[in-house]
């Protein structure tokens, strides 16, 4: 039964996306750009209480799982821990993470348990405050979930549900989506910097960011050859000429290496 | 007009470098001589496009297969295209005159990099005999038109890569000599030779540099896009593997259309030198011309859509593009009437070379405008693909471009060569050329607005007279470039020796003998004076170069 639950969701996931109009029972509707509810309040693994405002201030990686998913859940989070040990950005700085449970009935401490198990996992140091793991009340959880477009169904004790990373931008809208439950440390980067867009990043992601541009069709970035080729083409010609004007006249030289030729024949 | 002096300096003909003979010619780096190594080359390939152009108006001629089948036709339109664009008139005028006589114009015993030069020539006839060589290859000539536009570029059995590859290799040749002239431009110039003593020619040349550096690599990579698809099938243009055929358009156009401004730009240069030589009168205007060639330069880079008004493109793509269009008009018609205001109470001397820019300046501006009817979005829907883009084409291309490059040739000869030519029968050249001219292709824009078809082999009835008229204009033509060829060849060999300066010009071309020492001047030329202050003519002038 389980293993055709999970067929159903990645078959959902194929095509949740494509029903814009009706959002799905199950699957992921895109919703780039929508405005996360940033005064919902969540639960973190200490048990403070915080307010979405007070967390995300820079590019968020946000997750939805539930933490006795018997299913996708753990393979998705420890994907996501892989994928974040191994893009080249500073977590705390350049992105942070967010995991939050849409199980209205988790508390805290499987939230700890959950948040220590996967800090621990870790191949870099990450830093706690980095990774949160929440747990909400349900309707803070479906106002969030709608927000990004993220719909599940409880079935007994589980939930059949999608699996995907949003990234969320520093004043909380969405910016990407990742599907699925495994992640290309590229693809995560290029979202990051995308999210970031304005804010500062490193130079090298804003080169990469201009080079590559996404592409909604195949859901994933693409080399931009014209921009790139127009670019080099335009910078190269705009060197050749500040050299040109920088270096000057050349001095004079004569074609003949010989000088009494000249004078033989004056 | 003594030449007293001249005489007694040995001529780059004469000077002895390591090589003997033809490999004097074909290794040599004198700038002179390169330039004369291209003119051949081109005068010889234009003489094979003016061969396919007269088999393609005979088979015009009547309906039906004339002289060919289409399949013929095809092949046949798409090489005179090949030839006539990629081998005669891009190369044109700045690789034939602009090498010899850039240099000279500044003051320079060369051009900045001799040797890049000379690869420069050895890549156009690598190019020249690709295209050549691609006719006898399984698949036989190219039938793509000289457009290459795929899907059918893509699809088509004919021998596709080799001309591809040709056009690659010519393109290197024509960013090289960009470079080597902006350079020369540049580093190079004499003493007293400020940017605004420049003579005009020598502007657009330097104009057309740029254009050459900044679009070329374009239509390089594009080509390169077209090889890897046909070769590999990875689905860039072709939408059968999902590919964007309107994504080369775009690609191809940013080049090309460009590539017509460095087609006319230097002929618009050689334009503002003859007028004030046979006006004898500062050119009207010169800081107006000098940056109309920069404005043509940099518009011209933002006009290709008007190429593809019916091929799919958005509403507000269309009238930015017809818009700009308009704009890169205005340097063009600068140009035009400065050029005319400049002849406005000058002593005018009416010789071979001006004659060809009287001719210019009327086919010339009948093209522009008619360019102006094709760039309006209404207008251009309903002569889409017609002869009327075909005689637009060939009013500025041939009209313009061509008929300066008949124009230079007569009026640089003396120097070149040293040799003077008939100027009565040069001026009846001109004459036939043009009335030659007007039948060909002015009937080609009544063809095109009554709903001929470009690129068919075969017409409907009605068409059969116009099309009978304009073969027999084909003819006429004909007949003009064979007596202006045949009179500069009889000079050649038996012309009297030219003055240093026979057209009276204050250019420093002219300030040498003719033809002009290996290192271009026995003295070290030091600027006063501006290019066409003419009032200053007996200052400026040394009196053995008057």
């Amino acid at each position: 039964m389980k293993k055709i639950l999970l067929i159903l969701f990645l078959i959902m996931l194929q095509y949740g996306y494509s029903t814009a109009e009706k959002p799905p029972e199950i699957g992921i509707v895109e919703k780039l750009g929508n405005q996360v509810p940033l005064d919902l309040e969540f639960t973190n693994a200490e048990g403070e209480k915080k307010k979405l405002q007070d967390i995300i201030k820079k590019p968020t990686i946000l997750s939805l799982v539930y933490y006795n998913c018997p299913g996708i859940c753990s393979p998705l989070l420890t994907n996501m821990s892989d994928v974040m040990d191994k893009v080249k950005l500073e977590p705390g700085k350049h992105f942070q993470a967010l995991t939050i449970s849409f199980d209205h009935r988790e508390g805290v401490d499987k939230a700890k348990r959950w948040k220590e198990n996967y800090l621990a996992s870790m191949k870099r140091p990450f830093g706690a405050e980095n990774w949160e793991f929440m747990v909400g009340d349900s309707i803070s959880i479906r106002k969030l979930s709608d927000a990004v477009g993220f719909y599940f169904k409880p079935e007994g004790n589980d939930y059949v549900h999608p699996g995907a990373l949003f990234i969320l931008t520093p004043d909380g809208k969405v910016a990407r989506y990742l599907l699925g439950i495994e992640y290309n440390p590229f693809d995560l980067q290029m979202s990051i910097s995308e999210a970031a867009k304005g804010k500062s990043m490193p130079t090298v992601t804003k080169i990469l960011q201009y080079c590559f541009s996404y592409d909604p069709e195949g859901k994933k970035y693409v080399f931009n050859v014209t921009k790139v080729a127009g670019t080099v083409i335009f910078l190269g010609a705009f060197v050749f000429f500040i050299v040109l004007v920088i270096s000057g006249k050349s001095k004079k030289r004569s074609k003949r290496k010989n000088s009494e030729d000249i004078n033989n024949e004056q | 007009m003594s030449n007293s002096v001249a005489t007694s300096v040995k001529s780059f003909y004469e000077y002895q470098g390591k090589h003997k003979g033809i490999l004097g010619w074909i290794l040599s780096t004198d700038h002179k001589r390169i330039g004369l190594l291209y003119l051949w080359s081109m005068i010889g390939f234009f003489l094979v496009g003016v061969g396919l152009g007269v088999l393609m108006r005979l088979e015009m001629l009547t309906m039906g297969p004339t002289i060919m089948q289409p399949q013929t036709y095809n092949a046949i339109f798409t090489l005179h295209g090949i030839i006539m664009i990629f081998l005669f008139i891009i190369p044109g005028l700045p690789a034939a005159f602009g090498n010899f006589f850039l240099p000279i114009m500044i003051g320079a015993e060369d051009v900045q990099f001799p040797r890049l030069n000379l690869l420069s020539w050895w890549l156009y006839i690598t190019g020249g005999i690709f295209a050549i060589v691609s006719l006898f290859l399984s698949g036989g000539p190219i039938d793509t038109g000289w457009t290459f536009y795929v899907p059918y570029s893509i699809r088509t059995s004919t021998q596709v890569i080799l001309p591809l590859l040709a056009a690659f290799i010519l393109g290197f040749s024509s960013i090289l000599t960009g470079i080597n002239f902006i350079t020369t431009v540049h580093r190079m110039r004499a003493k007293g030779m400020t940017f605004f003593k420049l003579p005009l020619f020598v502007w657009a040349l330097y104009a057309t540099g740029w254009i050459q550096i900044i679009g070329t690599p374009v239509i390089g990579i594009t080509i390169l896009l077209v090889i890897v698809e046909r070769l590999f099938g990875v689905g860039l243009f072709d939408p059968a593997l999902g590919g964007d055929p309107i994504l080369f358009q775009h690609l191809f156009w940013i080049y090309s259309h460009p590539a017509v401004y460095i087609m006319i730009l230097p002929a618009m240069g050689v334009v503002s030198e003859i007028i004030p030589t046979f006006a004898r009168k500062h050119i009207f205007g010169y800081k107006a011309i000098a940056f109309s060639s920069l404005a043509i330069a940099f518009i011209g880079t933002l006009v290709w859509g008007h190429h593809m008004f019916t091929s799919g493109m958005s509403d507000t793509a269309r009238w930015v593009y017809s818009l700009l269009t308009y704009i890169v008009a205005l340097p063009s018609a600068v140009k035009v009437f400065n050029w005319v205001a400049t002849m406005y109470k000058g002593s005018i001397r009416m010789s071979a070379p001006f004659a060809f820019v009287m001719a210019f300046i009327v086919l010339f501006s009948i093209g522009g405008l008619t360019g102006l009817i094709l760039g309006s979005v209404a207008t251009n829907i309903h002569v889409h693909d017609t002869y009327f883009v075909v005689a637009h084409f060939h009013f500025v291309m041939f009209g313009g471009t061509g008929f300066i490059f008949f124009g230079a040739l007569h009026y640089w000869f003396p120097k070149m060569f040293g040799k003077m030519y008939n100027e009565k029968i040069a001026l009846t050249a001109v004459g036939i050329l043009t009335i030659g001219f007007l039948m060909l292709y002015f009937t080609m824009f009544i063809l095109g607005y009554e709903g001929m078809p470009r690129r068919y082999y075969d017409y409907l009835p009605q068409f059969q007279n116009l099309h009978i008229f304009a073969t027999v204009g084909s003819w006429v033509l004909v007949t003009g470039l064979l007596l202006m060829f045949g009179n500069l060849f009889v000079a050649l060999k038996k012309g009297a020796p030219a003055p240093a300066n026979p057209w009276g010009s204050m250019t420093l071309e002219w300030q040498t003998s003719s033809p002009p020492p290996f290192e271009n001047f026995n003295y070290h030329p030091e600027i006063k004076y501006g290019p066409y202050d003419y009032e200053h003519y007996d200052e400026a002038v040394k009196d053995e170069y008057k």
